[in-house]
């Protein structure tokens, strides 16, 4: 074995979760002095992740449930219904006869925004606003909210998925449903994770 | 209302500081249960589980040095306070009771 233990991890350690330090010495200590693997240092990082965000939910359960009730309501029905509405907005106000003006002068949404892959681009960047919703509206500022949030994310699309199964290509599907929107929520739920984080060793 | 028992693997943490007198922080604790206790522990439960003891009075903690080996980070030490111990001996009682006269697990079925 040599070096120190996977820099990532560690990083993500430091960076993601609101683990007590020690916890941290402790790893590096028994990656060294135990002979671990670094494979036994990854899982040790996913548990810290994972205890991280159960602390979290378990210490606000009530607000907890609230924020990933609101996180999913603005990813259903911001990616099914609002979306395409705004997709659909410009021929909306020409049905309505406002914008007759501007068709006639070929100001049209170009079609492309509203197909893939530019449609799961759009999607992705709501999945993102509902991480960044529970973050906002969790009691705790740290990103153990957003993991808690993931696996409700990731459910949410495995129904859609099997929903979806025969109309779309299944690449496609699991590219969007299990990879690319799940990530959007959560470097949504970082994004807004970062503004609220409080400054180090100034009591809020 | 905050509990008065405690589950398996917390009475395993205090039972691994009380052996292991005034060592007792994370690695030689998760070394402990998982050599006398026979199973795998993530560090992480083990301070989620020490957090929760310490949250009812039941241990307490204090910071050592920075070593090297540990990136410079501090060891935090773990003590079992009266109330702790008394927890641990009303269930070693409890389990105690539970255990005598039952011949199927005492191999004498």
């Amino acid at each position: 074995m040599t070096g120190g233990p996977p820099r990532f991890a560690t990083w993500i350690l430091k960076h993601w979760t609101s683990v007590d330090e020690c916890v941290a010495g402790d790893l590096v200590e028994q990656y060294h002095r135990g002979g671990r693997s670094s494979l036994w240092y990854w899982r040790q990082v996913c548990s810290a992740i994972a205890h991280d965000a159960i602390r979290d939910v378990d210490a606000h359960p009530v607000r907890a449930a609230l924020s990933f009730g609101v996180g999913l309501v603005v990813m259903w029905w911001g990616a099914n219904y609002i979306l395409y509405s705004l997709l659909n907005l410009p021929e909306w106000l020409f049905v309505t006869g406002l914008t007759k003006g501007l068709y006639a002068r070929g100001l049209t949404l170009p079609q492309p925004l509203r197909e893939f892959p530019m449609l799961a681009g759009w999607k992705a960047l709501v999945y993102a606003v509902s991480g960044w919703v529970v973050v906002r509206t969790a009691s705790t500022p740290g990103t153990s909210i957003v993991f808690a949030y993931l696996p409700f994310v990731l459910g949410f699309n495995a129904i859609t998925f099997v929903n979806s199964v025969g109309r779309y290509p299944i690449a496609q599907l699991t590219i969007d449903l299990l990879i690319l929107y799940p990530l959007a929520a959560f470097a949504g739920g970082l994004v807004a994770s970062r503004a609220r984080r409080p400054i180090r060793g100034v009591e809020s | 209302m905050p509990r008065s028992t405690l589950t398996d693997f917390e009475l395993l943490i205090l039972l691994a500081i009380l052996r292991l007198d005034n060592e007792a922080y994370g690695v030689p604790i998760a070394d402990e249960i998982e050599r006398t206790g026979r199973r795998t522990v993530a560090i992480a439960a083990v301070y989620a589980s020490l957090e929760r003891l310490a949250a009812r009075g039941l241990v307490t903690s204090s910071l050592g040095d920075p070593t090297p080996e540990r990136g410079g980070r501090a060891k935090k030490f773990f003590t079992v306070t009266g109330k702790g111990a008394r927890l641990v001996r009303e269930t070693y009682e409890a389990l105690n009771a539970m255990w005598r006269g039952l011949s199927t697990v005492n191999g004498r079925a």
